[in-house]
């Protein structure tokens, strides 16, 4: 492999030529997309639009084409000593800039095309307002290694640079910044095909039933719109005994249809998933189809959770999130999840993040009021009382059994989720504990929260109770229904934690 | 209890500053008018609209939907405007050397504490309303997203100007320290 010292980035250079194929495919999709109506109208004019159609076809084929071919000749891109900048646009030139020590992760994909020749697609991820996307299509995977390098030394040297002294003093920045980036990578895990599966089939099934029954919703409106009477046809069949096998069958079938999405989604998603620890952060490579290879530094972090549901607890896995810091809104794109992990693996990553080791409930060492769960008991038993009234007025036995049911289970829940929360706290950190079938936790370094808001209802002022909402750059964490006086106490230190620690959160 | 506290050893709230102790300082009294002005508007503007879809589509024709309408009407103005006039009461603001508090609700009482290093940048916004009665409202943007930002309305343009030059300053300043 050629090194980054063989490539003279300070002169403009181009993209893969595949990047050309690349275009041509994103652009023909999109137009493809818009202009569907259109041609679906010419196609269905029968013979005779058949040929506008092969015209109309080609002239937009072509069209494509020149647009990726000149969009690849007009895409370069150069290194300065502190920018990188992007030169790109067919019609409007635009320059793009980002500034070195800006730039968070250089994060690589490849999809099915990508890995049929060897290139890369780039996405140079920033802490600004990542609203310009800075993405280079398709590049050799030498020169993205070397861009890749060469950014994140140049970004090093810049930082290193900045904080100087203080740099030595502080273990935290020498570690996140002196030592070159490229260099020490450790793998945390590697999966392999069995713990795939694994992973597949102890997912939460239920988010994939979920997906069955709206694709049944949106087909069943489709049919309906174009004009098929789901209904009238399913009047038609003998409607007692078929209803009375149907529900049974199709009950089994969506489960093992739910379970087959489960694991073909695991496997599409995290196949070959390799989680590594480099310097400063950490990196995720996996995928079936589209290859990816995310990089997460630790200063973007703001904190972790992982949670384990009933069937993982079976196997003994974790699901670890990386909970990240976005520039504009928080969107679950900035966090990453990493399924299949050992409580081993989840202390190596805590403390070498935060410090601290993974915890389990014995670490609780404050619980939340039982009133988190009499309240919403109170509140919900009331909404059962006035549906029941309902029910026996408008005569609809059947549904209120049902809603008795869901209700049911909605306070088996609370109950459960009332027993796991709760949370403990020192001078550093914030560990939160939670879940309701299974089990959650969160860890948060307090120096990284951003701002704290101190709630309470009349309900909890009359029982000296009160919630709090942490907010971070990479979301809120709640403590629910916790004690007046815990709840400022907490208030009172973490805000005295904040404006007297240094560190910066980002 | 012994090891726990060890483990996890209490820090004696007494030496920090405490948040329950501070005195919070007072929205402009005008503050209260614009309120009840602008809920009672919102009123007379749903009244006069329901009054014209009643009109022309006569969907209220039955004697009690209407009635239910009314009432629901003159229950939702007599909250809203109880709520206008009395929210005043219940909020206020205190700055601190390294914060800033804001606590509003009567009912569903809230503080929310914004420590300035944390704050990316503060604006100053003025509605054609608040521009009338010479006031302003003081946002202050952390990366928190936007459920934690803190925007403290009320304010008389001087003082939400000085506000403004106060934290710009003081988030300067925490800059350099660092």
């Amino acid at each position: 492999m050629k090194k980054s010292s063989d490539f003279d980035f300070s002169i403009p250079q181009r993209q893969s030529h595949i990047a050309i194929l690349l275009i041509l495919l994103k652009r023909g999709k999109v137009i493809l997309q818009q202009l569907l109506p259109i041609l679906v109208v010419i196609w269905l004019g029968g013979k005779q639009g058949g040929l506008y159609f092969v015209i109309a076809f080609c002239i937009f084929a072509a069209l494509t084409l020149v647009y990726a071919i000149i969009n690849f000749f007009r895409t370069n891109f150069y290194v300065t000593d502190d920018e990188i900048i992007l030169n790109t646009g067919v019609f409007n030139r635009k320059k793009l800039s980002i500034r070195l020590d800006k730039v968070q992760t250089v994060n690589f994909e490849q999809t099915i095309i990508h890995r049929i020749f060897d290139v890369y697609r780039i996405n140079i991820d920033t802490a600004g307002s990542s609203k310009d996307e800075f993405v280079f299509q398709a590049l050799d995977i030498d020169k993205a290694k070397a861009i890749q390098a060469l950014v994140m030394q140049k970004r090093g040297t810049i930082k290193a640079s900045d904080y100087g002294i203080e740099q030595a003093s502080s273990e935290l920045y020498n570690q996140d910044e002196s030592i070159d980036s490229s260099t020490k990578e450790v793998s945390i895990l590697k999966l392999s095909p069995t713990q795939l599966l694994k992973v597949g089939l102890t997912e939460n099934h239920i988010h994939s039933f979920g997906v069955i029954i709206a694709f049944f919703i949106y087909w069943y409106q489709n049919l309906k719109d174009v004009g098929i009477d789901v209904d009238e046809y399913s009047q038609e069949l003998d409607y007692q005994s078929f209803m009375e096998n149907f529900i049974l069958v199709s009950f089994i079938f969506i489960i093992i249809i739910a379970i087959l999405i489960s694991v073909i989604r695991s496997v599409i998603k995290y196949y070959d998933l390799q989680f590594l620890r480099s310097a400063g952060g950490f990196k995720i490579i996996s995928g079936l189809i589209t290859k990816r290879e995310v990089a997460a530094q630790d200063t973007k972090i703001q904190y972790i959770t992982w949670s384990q549901n009933l069937l993982q607890k079976y196997v003994n896995f974790f699901e670890l999130t990386l909970s990240q810091a976005s520039s504009s809104e928080v969107s679950s794109k900035q966090t990453i999840a990493i399924p299949g992990l050992t409580a081993a693996n989840i202390s190596v990553i805590a403390s070498s993040l935060f410090g601290q080791t993974a915890f389990a409930d014995e670490d609780k060492t404050h619980c939340v009021d039982p009133a988190y769960f009499r309240r919403f008991t109170q509140i919900i038993i009331g909404i059962l009382l006035i549906a029941t009234i309902f029910a026996f007025y408008f005569q609809l036995l059947d549904q209120l059994l049902i809603f008795v049911l869901v209700i049911g289970f909605l306070v088996l829940n609370r109950y459960l989720k009332y027993r796991n929360l709760g949370y403990s706290f020192d001078g550093e950190r914030l560990k939160i504990f939670g879940g309701a079938f299974g089990k959650k936790y969160a860890l948060l370094p307090i120096y990284k929260i951003q701002s704290i808001a101190f709630t309470n209802s009349p309900y909890q002022q009359r029982l000296s109770l009160c919630s709090l909402t942490i907010y971070t750059a990479a979301g809120a964490l709640h403590l629910p229904y916790i004690s007046e006086q815990i709840g400022k106490n907490i208030l009172d230190t973490f805000i005295d934690k904040v404006e007297t620690d240094h560190r910066k959160w980002m | 209890m012994e090891a726990l506290n060890n483990i996890n050893p209490q820090i004696p709230t007494v030496i920090l500053p405490s948040v329950s102790e501070v005195t919070y300082e007072a929205l402009d009294p005008k503050y209260r008018a614009i309120n009840i002005v602008t809920t009672a508007l919102l009123f007379i503007v749903i009244a006069v609209a329901l009054t014209i879809f009643n009109y022309f589509n006569g969907i209220f024709e039955e004697r009690i939907l209407w009635f239910t309408v009314v009432i629901i009407w003159v229950l939702g103005f007599s909250v809203f405007l109880y709520k206008a006039i009395r929210s005043y009461d219940f909020m206020g603001y205190a700055l601190r050397a390294r914060d800033i508090i804001f606590k509003s609700g009567i009912w569903f009482r809230k503080v929310v504490i914004v420590p300035f290093n944390r704050v990316q940048h503060c604006e100053i916004e003025q509605g054609p309303i608040d521009r009338y009665f010479g006031l302003a409202t003081l946002s202050l943007y952390t990366a928190g997203g936007s459920s934690s930002d803190l925007s403290i309305n009320g304010l008389p343009l001087e003082t939400a100007n000085e506000l403004k030059f106060f934290i710009t300053k003081k988030i300067g300043s925490v800059d350099e320290e660092e």
